[in-house]
């Protein structure tokens, strides 16, 4: 049995943040669950992946954010409980059903899990997603631990029940991995069917509906803003007159401060965790009772700018700071050390810390960022790239372990904004300029939002080349599977979606497939490609050399070594393709065979052909 | 009881050497053992290969939060080398134990000399000057002699587990580590296990 279903009330167990959510999802009783995968909030959906296989639960990967908050939106307005997650990019693609749904609100109780990630740690931007809570009127709540983070998704599914609204739990990417303790509650039955009755007046979303319904959703906020007054997540802990207001994982530093610097009598903290609606109430007695607040949260000035207001409308005399104060900044996340600093300076204590060590005289240290695997198909696809396209040519990639293709030796991709954006903004490059343009997409990412790119570049005659990088699963996020999957392969009930029918179809005549690991090959078709007139689209088709050892699928080939005989040190496996594999003894290039899975890329590059497969 | 509270042990290495395991072993004997215990993991496909670190904060007294503060470090164990000095020069002090895998893996700009590897004496020097006590030994050589280098990460917490930082008592560990690996894998995972304890004996 999955850990995660024993129903053992009182039991405790380690718990990551993310399992906490799916705990919590399943101790209220969750029936349908649908996802994109995206870093930090992939393992909860992971967790449910595996327990519908052996429960009632219905989960599915759907094909992108947008998509999987309609088909939950389905299932929770005909009445089932439902949970949706994605990271804060997904809320983008999701905004736009959700900005609507919660006109017509939901039966069955819905949670969208949103996992912010302050400091990029794998993400393309770093937007403060609290911000949609703010545009839809949606209720958001925010745990600050594990325990929290369980027992508040339970809550969030009533609390989303109550109002007839769906709730967004906002998490970050310190919360989301966090592994800590947490008390298990009891299981409540899944209620797996419902039926829907029929009212397009509140459902069919056309001007004179919307109309009222947005009458009524403000009427739904309003009752949202007394149950946050009343919230036992909201609190204000102590009675200072120096008040710290704080949110999400930024109250663990605030709490570890104060203890620190001795200041539980002079502070009150007010902890927002029912945070939008604002407790107005609450904020108010907090203001009241403090000479000057310091708000302590990552990102946007939301509390900040929010507590203001409340106090210019209540005429508050109060002096409210934060963003500025110690190292106290928009970017990227907090550390305990810089809030430990912005409090000292809040209380006019003098602090400085366990004074850092001299690292003057330390060795410079290489940076070490994330790089292709050994063996991974992508370099070769970008190597042969490389060989095909002129300098000056134009290389659009998206978002997926193909973006490391960026970085040299490769250097292959020169802009990437958003999932999908490859194939449109080459639609832009190759019109505006004279130059070469590719695009680089990954299958998933192309079944996400390539389609539609890919549609318009056909439709409105533009000129370039896509390659689609079909690696058979989405690797970055840890191989989920998508609509092209082999379903034996990973053993799911699910019918394949072929990417070359889909590209046929979509109107490209000129369509190539590749092995990347046939070098001379690939390099042909890329040429021809490069060459034809109009929109050609190039499938690289090679397995993730990861995800096919986890499926039990892995290369049986053997690893290669360097011929010391033949090699004339001209270096271009390593110049060219710098895989993991490869090292220096010396002077001498060497290919360490437990990394190297026996692509052969390398010894088709080599010009001395002096790399060869070991012999068993 | 642990000494001091709350205590902070650092896992450092590269994406895909394992160090979210071996900081899941520990945080959990310690949370079986009555310890409030938190683990800050840093993973995900997206780092592999990239410098990754976790944090395992251990009390008797309460939670606390999932960042260990600056030159807060009480042991490092690095499956890396040159990530111990990483850690090190954020989290070190001269109290902090440091257990290191001397095997060196190379960024790839160094394979393509746009930087330099610091060379084996000075990585040795820099760890022993920003730390109270350094233990180096090859934990990747022990690993490949088990013909397994997967199981560097369990060579690496039988050195933890034989400097004898934490209260951690070998045979709990070992019942642990059966639990966290495929049974096919147990015996080898267990000789891996102690022959980390035994390299740093002294």
């Amino acid at each position: 049995m999955h850990k995660l279903l024993i129903n053992s009330p009182g039991e405790k167990m380690l718990l990551l943040g993310n399992e906490a959510i799916a705990r919590g999802a399943l101790e209220a009783g969750l029936a349908f669950a649908t996802c994109y995968p995206g870093t930090p909030s992939s393992e909860i959906p992971e967790q449910f992946f595996t327990i519908s296989r052996e429960s009632d639960l219905y989960f599915e990967y759907s094909a992108n954010e947008k998509v999987a908050l309609e088909v939950a939106a389905g299932a929770a307005i005909a009445g089932l409980r439902t949970m949706v997650t994605m990271k804060h990019v997904g809320m983008n693609v999701a905004a736009d059903p959700m900005m609507t749904l919660a006109y017509t609100g939901v039966k069955g109780g819905m949670v969208i899990v949103n996992a912010d990630d302050p400091s990029l740690f794998s993400s393309q931007n770093e937007q403060d997603n609290r911000i949609y809570s703010r545009i839809s009127s949606l209720p958001m709540l925010e745990p600050t631990n594990t325990q929290e983070m369980k027992d508040w998704t339970v809550a969030a599914f009533d609390i989303s029940e109550e109002l007839g609204l769906p709730v967004i739990l906002r998490t970050t990417t310190r919360l989301a991995h966090i592994r800590g303790p947490v008390t298990l509650g009891t299981m409540r039955p899944r209620q797996l069917k419902s039926v829907f009755k029929k009212d397009p007046s509140h459902y069919v979303c056309v001007p004179a509906v919307s109309r009222k319904l947005h009458r009524e959703l403000l009427e739904k906020k309003e009752r949202a803003c007394h149950m946050a007054e009343k919230s036992p997540f909201n609190e204000i802990i102590g009675n200072g007159e120096l008040g710290i207001a704080a949110n999400g994982v930024s109250f663990n530093y605030v709490k570890d401060a104060i203890a620190d610097l001795g200041i539980e009598d002079r502070t009150s903290v007010l902890k927002l965790g029912f945070s939008y609606p604002m407790p107005k109430q609450l904020c108010v007695r907090f203001l009241r009772n403090c000479r000057s607040v310091l708000v302590v949260e990552e990102l946007e000035p939301v509390i900040e700018t929010e507590l203001r207001a409340i106090a210019q409308k209540e005429k508050i005399d109060v002096v409210i700071m934060g963003k500025g104060v110690g190292g106290l900044s928009q970017l990227y996340e907090y550390d305990p050390r810089m809030v430990r600093e912005a409090l000292a300076q809040f209380c006019g204590m003098e602090w400085k810390g366990r004074e850092l060590l001299k690292i003057s005289g330390f060795p410079d240290l290489p940076p070490r960022p994330p790089t292709l695997c050994p063996g991974c198909p992508h370099r070769a696809t970008f190597y042969a790239v490389g060989q095909v396209y002129p300098e000056d040519a134009i290389h659009a990639t998206d978002i997926g372990c193909y973006a490391l293709g960026a970085m040299p030796p490769l250097s292959i991709g020169d802009m990437s904004i958003c999932m999908g954006s490859s194939v449109s903004s080459a639609c832009g490059f190759s019109r505006a300029t004279d130059q070469k343009v590719a695009a680089f997409i990954g299958d998933s990412t192309f079944f996400h939002s390539g389609i539609t790119g890919l549609i318009n570049a056909v439709h409105n005659n533009h000129k370039f080349t896509l390659v689609i990088m079909d690696n058979g699963t989405t690797a970055m996020t840890g191989h989920q599977p998508h609509p092209g999957v082999d379903p034996d392969a990973m053993n799911i009930n699910r019918k394949q979606v072929s990417i070359e029918a889909v590209v046929r179809a979509c109107g490209v005549e000129d369509v190539h497939v590749v092995k990347p690991f046939h070098v001379k090959k690939t390099i042909e078709a890329l040429r021809a490609s490069m060459e034809y007139d109009g929109i050609s689209v190039v499938i690289s088709e090679e397995i993730c050399p990861l995800f096919a050892k986890s499926v039990g699928k892995a290369r049986k080939a053997r690893p290669f070594y360097v011929d010391k005989d033949l090699c004339k040190n001209h270096r271009d496996c390593i110049m060219y393709l710098a895989c993991p594999a490869m090292y220096l003894e010396g002077e001498q290039v060497e290919i360490n065979k437990d990394l190297c899975i026996g692509c052969s890329v390398c010894a088709q590059v080599c010009p001395e052909n002096a790399i060869k497969p070991l012999k068993s | 009881m642990i000494r001091p509270d709350p205590f902070n042990l650092i896992v450092s290495g590269i994406g895909g050497q394992g160090n979210i395991l071996l900081s899941r072993i520990v945080g959990r004997l310690m949370f079986k053992a009555g310890y409030y215990v938190n683990i800050g993991e840093t993973f995900g496909a997206a780092q592999r290969g990239g410098s990754v670190f976790s944090a395992v904060r251990i009390s008797k007294k309460r939670i606390y939060g999932p960042i260990v503060p600056d030159g807060h470090a009480n042991a490092i164990i690095s499956l890396e080398a040159l990530e111990a000095l990483r850690v090190l020069s954020r989290y070190g002090n001269p109290k902090v134990a440091a257990v290191v895998n001397t095997e060196p893996i190379y960024p790839v700009a160094v394979l393509s000399r746009r930087a330099e590897y610091p060379g084996e004496d000075d990585i040795r020097r820099a760890v022993s000057k920003a730390s109270g006590r350094a233990f180096f030994f090859n934990a990747t050589r022990m690993a490949l002699d088990l013909g397994a280098p997967i199981v560097v990460n369990i060579v690496m917490l039988g050195g933890l587990v034989g400097v004898g930082l934490l209260p951690l008592e070998a045979s709990l560990v070992e019942e642990e580590i059966k639990t966290s690996v495929p049974g096919s894998k147990t015996e080898l995972n267990l000789t891996a296990f102690r022959k980390g304890i035994s390299a740093v004996a002294v």
